[in-house]
């Protein structure tokens, strides 16, 4: 037998020893890792993108802000709920942020958030975008297109960073007002009927 | 020996035990106290896995191309222990990697068999999107390729033809090497090593920032191999088979710089450049057509130096709507037996990307590249034309088409060139993609690509002087300026698994049908006067091969957990070809070649360890089957690596190479030497 079986026959045991124990197996995530799954990624994208929607509510001005409360609906509840709950910091301004699930019927209240994910129907944003539109209520888009379309924030993925564009029309019907320290950061978009 | 192998069991033991009791380290998610300013910082990893650029010029997903695609990673080319580029690429399936030793510097790589002793002529190499393929050999010089490999991001190896997107000569396959962002090397870096063979290696980098969001970096690199002894195996080996050139010593310099500036959202500016200097210390058979034995073993110190500046910008115009506009040109001097080849290339790029109808992606461009090659006659390679100039002109047009939301694609395409050698290509493609879930993805694909002459086979006379005795005799290799472009018809499908997340499979199978390859025809001889009266035989090219080759890749990866990655590649690959012309008189070599010049099975099996203390701990086992056509027996060998970072900024490494037994390799009439380099890398 020559080394080269020998080596051979040595790694295929301690592969089989490694595996059988060490009964972890990749259960966790690790961010260093280059090939992460897509549901790795994914979830990794919302936990950002969760923290950059709880920096939004920091930095908007509230018409009502006596509830103790200040409710973050959204249109992938399951999704969200496990990475939500993995954010120890969700005070806005001495309120707590909560999650909620938002369906078709959800009546939406004044003075809340609304975060529409992306998976979501053409005609459901429709749907969402007309009953929070001139109120006070912070919608926040995800991918091209939304901010026109309504939404106050819009997220958007630029070359693997996130980026975020406001649509200042729709802010000022909505009656809230955002910090300048977030605009500073954000794209200015101007919808065209309303120019 | 015995007793060293018994030490190297026990310490893998040991390993194993440590690895064992390790726990795996969660890691958090928890961004909720960052500022909008950090949190615009923080790179969204991409979602699936590797990007790919190659396989239609943007970027995808490497699950969503339809093509046989391997990504090698910065990581993998670290831990693999190579101290070269080209050794790397033996990580992918499909690709042959000639061992040095032959003309040391002058590699050969090939993609799906066309293992050519000489050249790795059927493969597109690619640094940052720069085409790296020379006019004089229509070959990839790899000496010249001694990239810092702490630069270097990733490697796309794409198998299959790429003429749809990258034109001309990308016929068996692309090598898109592509280097890190001047933003990603920010700092110091300085590694040295030393070795048996590779006896010295320094490299050295600096990357700064110039202003807001404009990063730069500069490095120098300088390495020696060690040739082999006069009287040592592989020295004989050498004369045997190249009788022209064989190696003491290799030596390189080179040194450059990257600029990457990205002001707004919308534009984005690349800079970068090099200049090398290789030399080669060895001797060569210089002709001499008068006195027996009519050629000479003298000192020979060939050279290469050159350059390139390269320049891209990218425009945004919405989102998936982008174009580019890239420029290059580069220099190089070549020594060629007694002459020197100069060749000069000046390259435009243009490209456009958009969504039309939310379901078409468009992708069209424009190019231009003009190729400038002069080279001093010598009696042994005549140029009937002193200069040459060559240009292309091409368009391509591509429309991947949504057939199925998220699920099914077609992509149609054709890329349009005019070339000085052969007139008018056209290169179509047309490739399906199907991924019914996260976990299959199926693809299949038809395409044709060409492959145009060199500059030597349009208007050089090659002779190689032998000994009859009482006369000088040649064998003589004639040029022909009306050749045709060599044409390989594609047939693809694959298919890639991901059963888990951290283990996947990749299969791919071709049939490829090759025309109008060419060889060495219409065999003649006759008594010559210049530069002295000899006896010559010679023979022209001519495009008189045809046939076929198929075979089968596969790449699996298995993340076992942190402490253990284990990658895999299986090709098995096999080539017919005929003559198509019956009347030619020779050529039985050329098939022969073709044939049976590249070995039918390869199999590369990498083991990564991680162990304790910051250590690592790499076997790397490779298989390559007989090579025929040059009595090349089959050779099983492994290459260990032991690495170790004390802290954030240093490491240390020492990697064995070809460490099997001597025995069986010294059966190969190519001898391949057991190696041992050690290397400190230190950042700062």
């Amino acid at each position: 037998m020559n080394s080269t079986k020998r080596i051979i026959i040595t790694l295929l045991f301690l592969t089989i020893f490694i595996v059988k124990n060490n009964p972890a197996i990749a259960k966790e995530n690790n961010h260093s890792v280059k090939r992460l799954s897509s549901k790795q990624a994914e979830s990794f994208e919302y936990a950002v993108k969760i923290a950059f929607v709880t920096n939004f509510a920091r930095y908007t001005r509230w018409v009502d802000s006596s509830e103790k409360n200040i409710v973050l609906y959204t249109t992938s509840y399951r999704k969200l709920k496990p990475i939500f709950d993995k954010q120890k910091n969700k005070i806005v301004n001495g309120r707590k942020l909560k999650l909620r699930a938002l369906g078709s019927r959800t009546k939406i209240p004044d003075g809340c958030i609304v975060f529409i994910t992306k998976d979501i129907e053409t005609k459901m944003v429709a749907l969402i975008l007309e009953k929070t539109a001139n109120r006070p209520i912070l919608t926040i888009g995800e991918g091209a297109g939304m901010a026109e379309k309504g939404c106050l924030i819009n997220l958007l993925l630029i070359k693997q960073k996130i980026r975020f564009e406001v649509n200042l029309v729709a802010v000022k019907k909505s009656g809230l007002k955002l910090s300048s320290e977030l605009l500073k950061l954000a794209k200015i978009i101007k919808p065209k009927e309303d120019r | 020996m015995n007793k060293l192998l018994f030490n190297f069991f026990s310490i893998m033991f040991l390993v194993g035990t440590i690895i064992g009791a390790e726990e795996t380290i969660a890691s958090k998610k928890d961004f909720s106290n960052l500022k909008l300013e950090q949190l615009m910082d923080i790179e969204i990893p991409s979602m699936m896995d590797s990007t790919v650029t190659s396989v239609s010029k943007r970027a995808q997903k490497l699950s969503k191309t339809a093509a046989a695609s391997y990504v090698i990673t910065a990581d993998a080319i670290r831990r693999s222990g190579v101290t070269s580029l080209a050794d790397a690429f033996r990580l992918a399936p499909g690709v042959t990697v000639s061992e040095p030793g032959i003309y040391f510097a002058h590699r050969v790589v090939s993609i799906r068999g066309h293992h050519n002793f000489y050249s790795s002529n059927k493969v597109l190499v690619l640094v940052d999107g720069r085409s790296v393929y020379g006019s004089s050999l229509a070959t990839t010089w790899w000496d010249a390729m001694d990239l810092m490999l702490e630069d270097i991001e990733r490697i796309e190896i794409i198998r299959g033809p790429g003429g749809t997107v990258w034109g001309a000569n990308a016929m068996n396959g692309i090598i898109n090497i592509i280097t890190k962002n001047a933003k990603d090397t920010q700092g110091g870096l300085v590694s040295v090593g030393v070795g048996t063979v590779e006896r010295s290696q320094e490299n050295a980098r600096y990357g700064f920032k110039l202003g807001n969001s404009l990063f730069m970096r500069v490095y120098g690199k300088h390495f020696m191999n060690s040739g082999y002894d006069e009287g040592s195996d592989i020295a004989k080996d050498a004369l045997k088979y190249s009788d022209q050139l064989r190696v003491e010593e290799f030596t390189g310099k080179r040194a450059g710089f990257r600029i990457d500036a990205t002001p707004g959202d919308k534009n984005t500016f690349m800079v970068s450049g090099d200049i090398y200097e290789n030399e080669t210390n060895t001797k060569f058979y210089r002709s001499n057509y008068t006195t027996s034995p009519y050629r000479e073993l003298v000192p020979y110190t060939p050279g290469v130096n050159g350059g390139f500046l390269l320049g891209k910008w990218t425009h945004s115009l919405a989102d998936d709507n982008e174009f580019y506009f890239q420029a290059f040109i580069n220099n190089e001097d070549r020594d060629f037996h007694d002459t020197t080849f100069n060749t000069q290339r000046v390259d435009f790029e243009f490209q456009h990307n958009f969504k039309l109808f939310s379901k078409h992606d468009i992708t069209w461009g424009l190019g231009y590249r003009a190729d400038w090659f002069d080279a001093e006659r010598i009696p042994e390679l005549y140029f009937t034309k002193e200069h040459t100039t060559s240009d292309i002109f091409s368009a391509m047009l591509q429309d991947n088409i949504e057939l199925l939301e998220d699920k099914l694609f077609l992509t149609l395409g054709a890329k349009f060139q005019r070339n000085t050698y052969t007139g008018n290509e056209l290169m179509p493609a047309a490739k399906l993609l199907y991924t019914p879930n996260q976990k299959h993805t199926f693809w299949t694909s038809a395409s044709k690509a060409v492959h145009t002459p060199s500059v030597i086979m349009d208007n050089a006379i090659y002779s190689v002087i032998v000994d009859k005795g009482a006369f000088a005799a040649s064998n003589s290799f004639y040029p022909k300026d009306d050749l045709k472009a060599e044409t390989v018809n594609a047939y693809e499908a694959g298919w890639r698994f991901e059963p888990k997340q951290n283990l996947w499979f990749d299969l791919a199978t071709y049939y490829n049908k090759y025309d109008k390859l060419t060889s060495y025809e219409h065999q003649t001889a006759g008594w010559q006067s210049f530069p002295a009266n000899h006896y010559e035989v010679y023979r022209q090219y001519d495009n008189m091969l045809g046939g076929i080759s198929y075979g089968l890749e596969l790449a699996a990866n298995w993340r076992v957990n942190e402490r253990l990655t284990i990658g895999g590649a299986y090709t098995n690959q096999h080539t017919n070809m005929r003559h198509l012309n019956n009347g030619g008189n020779d050529g039985p070599n050329e098939k022969d070649l073709y044939e049976r010049g590249s070995p039918e099975e390869l199999v590369s099996i990498n083991f990564e360890f991680n162990l304790p203390y910051n250590l690592e701990f790499d076997v790397w086992v490779r298989h390559t089957a007989q090579i025929q056509h040059r009595d090349q027996k089959p050779i099983t060998d492994f290459d260990l690596r032991l690495g170790w970072k004390p802290n954030k900024n240093l490491e240390f490494s020492v990697a064995g190479k070809n460490l099997g037994d001597k025995a069986e390799r010294q059966m190969s009439s190519i001898e391949v030497h057991r190696s041992l380099f050690a290397k400190m890398t230190y950042t700062f």
